[in-house]
């Protein structure tokens, strides 16, 4: 069994779950890791000011 | 079952159109969450307790606490408590006032607020007592807004208070603030419909521990004295001379901050039954005593109240009637956890009942 298929070749709904959970993951990740960088690139952080 | 294993994982890893937009679909509903998570009428609902993002991250408790009462109606007498870590590590979790209150008012119990964040301006205290008063209507019951003020807060220069301000620590905005930052001479940060965008700053900081502790319903419990982790700070560590010379600056800046008061109290004015009253933050006294500035610093406790009582506000002095001595303090900021907090809440309350009894007889 190959891991590459053609595009006319049917492929099993195992292998499209596998995708779509693939997506799905990247996807909802990276909101919240978009969110991270633009923090560390923009100097946002809770931590930038310091003092009583 | 093996087949379909290995078919799993080839969809998981190989390149492919369909993962592509199950990726964009998720990212979409991703981003809608966070739209609807961050709004002010979710924030201040039952799922808002997820959004800070530690149990110290008190900039995001006070926001939460600020828009409830915004969204909720007031049904009992109020107490919000404005200050910085001084504040929140001398009497931390406020509910042991409220006890002491009802058995020395014996008028049903007040509701007592900490809205203490770590290096609070008087910008930041301005938002967030025009957020908690938003929707006050004509007869509910009072509201004291009580404000903590030390010597030490009295140094903030001018840009070091707008440079905390564009920081956009808390998760809401005022028009009464905007308006300082005017008069301040610098122009306020831009103002939108979108939640999002007007508290950008906010929800980009918050929005990936918030989704993490959402998605995991684990939500933090606010620690409110979190400011003397230890027995007692060495003395090498204190940043005396740092304090010493904000202290220094701060006589110089002490109008600047009574004539912003008189504004917020004109501000208020107008509503019924909303008072404006001051409470102390006093330092060590043997860091006081070591840089020679306790007259200086009752010089200052005194022209503070003197003028502030002309506009009609008192000044509580209830950190000097618990009688603190040095080795109460962690460091030269902050009571230690236990004994020195219990003192010090039972001359709050103290005080504060009398402020009750003689101020506000009637009201209640």
């Amino acid at each position: 069994m190959s891991p590459f298929v053609l595009e006319t070749e049917k492929i099993s709904s195992a292998r499209v779950a596998g995708r779509v959970v693939r997506g799905a993951l990247i996807g909802i990740l990276l909101v919240p890791a978009l969110c991270g960088l633009v923090a560390f690139v923009g100097g946002v952080s809770p931590f930038a000011y310091q003092g009583f | 079952m093996r087949a379909a294993a290995r078919q799993f994982w080839y969809g998981l890893i190989e390149l492919s159109s369909t993962a592509f937009v199950s990726m964009l679909v998720a990212m979409v509903l991703t981003f809608g969450l966070l739209v609807w998570f961050f709004s002010p009428a979710t924030l201040a609902g039952p799922v808002g307790i997820y959004a800070p993002r530690s149990p110290k991250d008190a900039e995001t408790f006070v926001t939460l606490d600020v828009m409830r009462m915004a969204h909720e109606e007031q049904k009992t007498p109020r107490l919000l408590l404005l200050g910085a870590s001084t504040l929140a590590q001398s009497i931390g979790d406020p509910t042991p006032i409220e006890d002491m209150l009802e058995n020395q008012l014996g008028v049903g119990k007040w509701d007592i607020h900490m809205l203490s964040s770590p290096l609070q301006t008087r910008l930041d205290q301005l938002t967030l007592i025009e957020t908690a008063l938003k929707n006050r209507k004509a007869g509910d019951p009072p509201v004291v807004i009580a404000i903590s003020i030390g010597v030490h807060r009295l140094g903030f220069p001018t840009e070091r208070l707008l440079e905390l301000e564009n920081l956009g620590r808390l998760g809401v905005r005022s028009d009464w603030a905007d308006d300082e930052v005017r008069k301040l001479g610098a122009k306020p940060r831009d103002r939108s419909m979108f939640y999002i965008v007007e508290n950008f700053r906010f929800v980009v900081n918050d929005f990936p521990a918030s989704f993490l502790r959402l998605v995991s319903r684990n939500a933090s419990s606010r620690q409110i004295a979190s400011y003397s982790p230890g027995t007692e700070l060495p003395d090498i560590y204190r940043p005396r001379d740092l304090t010493k010379a904000q202290i220094d600056f701060g006589q110089y800046n002490l109008e600047t901050y009574v004539e912003f008061f008189a504004r917020l109290n004109e501000r208020i004015a107008g509503m019924q039954n909303v008072h404006l009253i001051f409470i102390d933050e006093r330092l060590s006294p043997g860091f006081l005593a070591s840089r020679g500035m306790q007259p200086l610093a009752d010089w200052l406790n005194g022209r503070f109240a003197a003028r502030v009582a002309q506009f009609g506000a008192p000044y509580i002095e209830f950190m000097k009637s618990a009688g603190l001595s040095s080795s109460d303090y962690y460091d030269d900021y902050h009571l230690k956890n236990g004994e020195p907090q219990r003192r010090a809440r039972a001359a709050f309350a103290s005080e504060f009942a009398t402020f009750v009894k003689t101020c506000l007889s009637g009201a209640t």
